[in-house]
Formats: C-alpha cells, structure tokens, sequence
C-alpha cells in the first residue's frame, strides 16, 4: 500500500509537471487532455495529457502521458489496487490528399495488487496507425503492441503457501523477485475520431486482443481473464 | 565505442528481457516440478509416445489392498492427502497427473481423455501389476476413472467418481450454467492480463493459480468465503484442453459411458449438496449408466467435498470399500 501511495504521487506530480511545461510553451504547440475509458480493461478510465510539437510540413510529433486506473477493480476490493502510467512519444505524418499515418512508442508502468501478490512492471507499448482524414472525422486502422519487459512480483500468502508442506523441503522460492517478459499482447482493429465541436474530439477504438500462446489459443484464454476485444472511448479537448 | 555504450547496454537489456519468465535470482512463481527438482519422489512413465515424470506419493503397506486416489483439475494430490487416513486398510497411491501439480509439463496432444487413461494404466502396471485396484477420482478424474473402469473392467474391484461432470454430454447442455464475471479474483486475472499473459508453463499455472479463488462457477456453500484448497502447483494448459477437447460448436459434445453398463465391481458416486453437478444431478444422470451403483450425498458441502467436509466423506468412503 505503500509502495501504491508513492507511486499515486509520482504519478500525479509527474503529470501535474507536464501539464505546467505544456502551459509555457510557446505558440503553435497545441496542448490536449483526454479522459475516456477501456471497456475490457475491466473499464479502466484513464486521462491523458499531449503536447504537439509541429514542425511545419506534414510532420508532428506529440508528448503523450497518460494515466489509468480501474475503478471497477478498486470499489471490489474496496482499496485503491492497481494504476498505469504511460508516457511516450507519437511522430504524425500527413500525406497528399486525405492520408495520415503514425507511430508511437511509450513506456509505461504497471502496479496491481491482487490474490497473487504485488506486482510493479516496466513495459513497452508500440503503436502504429494508418488513415484517413476528412473535415472533422477521421478513421483508419491501428496496430498495438504491448510488451511487459521486467516485473517485480511481491507473492501474496496465498502464493507462497504452494511453496509449503512440500516434505523435501527443497521447494522453497525467496517471497519477491524479478521477472522478465511477463507478459505480451497484440491489439489491431479501427479507430474513428469524430470532431463534436469547438476543440473536442470523441476518439473510439474498436479491436481484437490477441495474447501470443502456444497453450492458448485466440479467445481460449477467458475462463482465466484473458479477454480478446479491445473498446475504448474517450473525449479529448483542447487546451 | 564509448559514446554507444548507453544505446549497447539498453540493446543488451532489452534483449535479456525478450526471454519470457526467466527470474534474476533463485525466485520462482510456481514450485519446480519433478523433471527440475530431482529431490521430489518420481517415477517415469510411458504414455502417448513419451516418457514423462510423475510426482508421487504412497501411504501403508504395499500388501494391502492398493487404492488409487487421482485428484480433478485446476489442482494437485496436496488437497487429498487428508485421505491417507485410508492407509490402515489400504495401500494408497497418490500423483500428480502429468502437466499437473509437481510433474512434469507436457504438450497439448498428451492431455488427451484416452492418453489420461492409459496414464492410469502406465501407473497401476508400476504400483500393482497384479492386483485388482480400488479407484477414486474427483471432478475431471472422476470422468478419467469412468473411462479407465470402462475399458479396463478386470482391474477394478470399486469405483468412486466423486461429483464428475455429466458422462454424456446432454444434461450438461441442458444444464444452466451463469459464470460470474464481476468476481473480485476474475477482475484480478482479467486486469493483470498486461503483466501476466501464459507464454510459458509457469506463467500459465502462476497465472491460473488465482481461479482457485475466483468462484466465476458457483459450485460453493458460500461463494464468498471459499473452501480452502491448497495446491502446490496448478496445470493450467490441463484445464484449458479438457475443458475445451469436450466442446463441439460451442456445445458439449461426448460420451464417456462405453462399457460402464457391464462393469461388474461396485461404483460410488459422491456428490455435494451444494453444487450444480451434485447429489441430484448424478443420481438423475451419472447412476444410470452403471448396472452397480450407489449414490451418497455429502451436506454442507460444494464441489471441494475433500475439503468442505471431510468427515462426511471419510465415513461415506469406509461404508464403502470392502477392507473397512
């Protein structure tokens, strides 16, 4: 709880931070938030902040942080029991006519804890996206790629009690650890952004999770959690 | 060289972190299984084409009458030992099955129904070559015991199928089944899907671990408050192939009854007063393939009979087996 408590903070000031560069840059830099939800990330809501760099021509390149967290998961267990911080970088290139494409590469930070223990992982997050743009919609299709590169796993009691009674006494495993490549994932499918009005933007996305297994195949993973879709919905606004 | 040498050690580290599960020190997720921990009691055997190692244990006197105890899914024998009170009048042989528990991991074509039964075969041709057996199994091990007395009526002088699933598929179609996704263990497992994904054997078990506490299938007393069930080491890939190998366009599509009708020992069936595939559902189902067979209710409890009452089940089980 501890360890959650610093990294809520951290988390907050290292936004608060961003937010206050963003406020000083100067013109022509154009500053967004966004708040939205992952419907299959047990309706995690996150709320991200970006910030624009144009470089005149057809290149951006946008300063993303985000953070996420579950308030589903939370109210069940009555205590704040996992977040995502995601920071990073997306390069937007418009072609002629009505054609864009990107690519974004974030990192981000996981906490959660759970019936099995604590967890803090460091991964990578990978982004592509390709589409078109037309008045006030856009749409197109992106490719994700998220990737849990080291995981530090604290084992609950409830874990560590598969250590015990075991009469050789050789089972024995220390209570925390780290542990590489935990975890890999692939999301493909559609985004549509559609302008509301003013500087507000309703971004959707719609797709398919795909968890890379070999015991497990597409879908074959939900009686243990592993969800295969992908809704997110939010709407970003300009500062 | 010198002004690369930050990109280099990035690049080396994110390589050594492309090896999925691999730990920096001697920690470990899940237990080792007998193939990595040569301290753990095993024996080798021959089924579907390959020799795997078995976690085992044996209680009392190898002149006794041997009892075979087989445990269901998503578990070990480690919940089953309170059975060894069966000792004094039996020789009991526990394991883990193969890809359960502390033996050793296999592939997808090993978990077969028929390579499970011919595991039983492999075990009883090590533990009692000559002998008749008495057999207990629970849950998925309870369908294996059904199709292992099937097939092989001369090694069996008694059956205990304690709570199988239907032995045809029909009733389970016809059965209501409402899975609990808002459970505070299945919101865990489906969130942590970012930190844990199942690309190996130990991720998969460490990740499976937490269905044990999930209760997403009500077979329970009390859905909050969950019968213990202590294991050492899950078989999540086990799970996922007999759950799936069952299904035929969504449906439940077998049928595991050959030969029950003209086995000749007795069959007990056990089942809980508290589970969708209990008392009633095997005295109204599971009782008709057997020409001898006897149905005993467990009260109070769910589908964890080993360890939601014990006692019931320990007189329930000497009522039953001749030797008591």
């Amino acid at each position: 709880m501890k360890r959650l408590i610093i990294y809520s903070i951290v988390s907050i000031l290292s936004g608060a931070t961003i937010t206050y560069a963003g406020e000083q840059s100067p013109e022509g830099h154009l500053h967004r938030m966004e708040t939205g939800f992952n419907a299959y990330s047990m309706f995690a809501l996150f709320h991200g902040y970006s910030y624009t760099l144009d470089f005149g021509g057809n290149g951006s390149l946008s300063l993303k942080a985000v953070i996420e967290f579950p308030p589903m998961l939370w109210l069940s267990k009555g205590s704040v029991t996992a977040l995502r911080i995601k920071t990073g970088a997306e390069y937007s290139l418009r072609f002629p006519a009505v054609w864009e494409a990107g690519i974004g590469l974030f990192q981000e930070c996981l906490f959660q804890s759970q019936v099995l223990g604590n967890f803090q992982t460091v991964g990578l997050d990978g982004r592509v996206y390709f589409g078109a743009i037309l008045d006030s919609v856009s749409f197109g299709v992106f490719g994700d790629i998220q990737s849990s590169l080291w995981t530090f796993v604290q084992l609950s009691e409830f874990s560590l009690d598969a250590f015990e009674e075991q009469y050789t006494g050789s089972g024995a495993s220390p209570a925390s650890g780290v542990v590489t490549s935990t975890a890999f994932n692939i999301t493909a499918g559609v985004y549509g952004y559609f302008g509301v009005g003013g500087n507000t933007v309703l971004k959707t996305e719609l797709g398919l999770k795909y968890t890379p297994s070999e015991y497990v195949g597409f879908g074959g993973g939900m009686m243990f959690g592993l969800l295969p879709f992908h809704l997110s919905v939010s709407i970003s606004y300009g500062l | 060289m010198k002004k690369y040498g930050g990109s280099i050690a990035l690049f080396v580290l994110l390589v050594a972190a492309c090896a999925p599960g691999q730990s920096w020190n001697e920690f470990r997720l899940v237990p080792a299984t007998v193939d990595e921990n040569p301290l753990l009691p095993s024996v080798t055997i021959h089924v579907a084409g390959y020799d795997r190692k078995v976690h085992f244990l044996t209680f009392g006197n190898p002149s006794l009458p041997p009892l075979f105890i087989l445990h269901g899914s998503l578990s070990d024998m480690r919940p089953y030992l309170p059975l060894t009170v069966l000792s004094n009048e039996y020789y009991c042989v526990m394991w883990d099955l193969r890809g359960n528990g502390l033996s050793e991991r296999v592939g997808k074509s090993e978990l077969s129904y028929a390579s499970m039964v011919e595991e039983i075969k492999a075990m009883k041709e090590l533990f009692a070559p000559t002998n008749q057996i008495a057999i207990m199994g629970h849950s998925w091990s309870a369908v294996f015991v059904a199709m292992y007395v099937g097939k092989y009526h001369a090694d069996v002088s008694q059956a205990i199928l304690m709570e199988p699933i239907g032995l045809q598929s029909d009733p389970m179609n016809d059965m209501e089944s409402v899975l609990n996704l808002a459970t505070s263990a299945y919101l865990d497992m489906s969130y942590s899907s970012d930190i844990l994904s199942p690309s190996t054997h130990e991720l998969l078990d460490f990740k499976m671990l937490a269905m044990i506490k999930s209760a997403v299938r009500n077979f329970f007393v009390d859905k909050n408050n969950l019968p213990p069930w202590p294991v050492w080491r899950v078989g999540g890939l086990a799970l996922i192939v007999w759950e799936t190998e069952c299904l035929s366009g969504g449906k439940f599509s077998y049928d595991f009854t050959s030969g029950l009708d003209t086995f000749p020992g007795s069959v007990l069936l056990i089942g809980s007063d508290h589970s969708p595939i209990g008392y009633d559902f095997q005295l109204k189902y599971n009782k008709t393939f057997f020409s001898n067979a006897n149905v005993l209710v467990i009260p109070n409890s769910g589908h964890r009979i080993v360890t939601e009452n014990f006692q019931a089940l320990y007189e329930g089980l000497t009522n039953f087996l001749i030797e008591f």
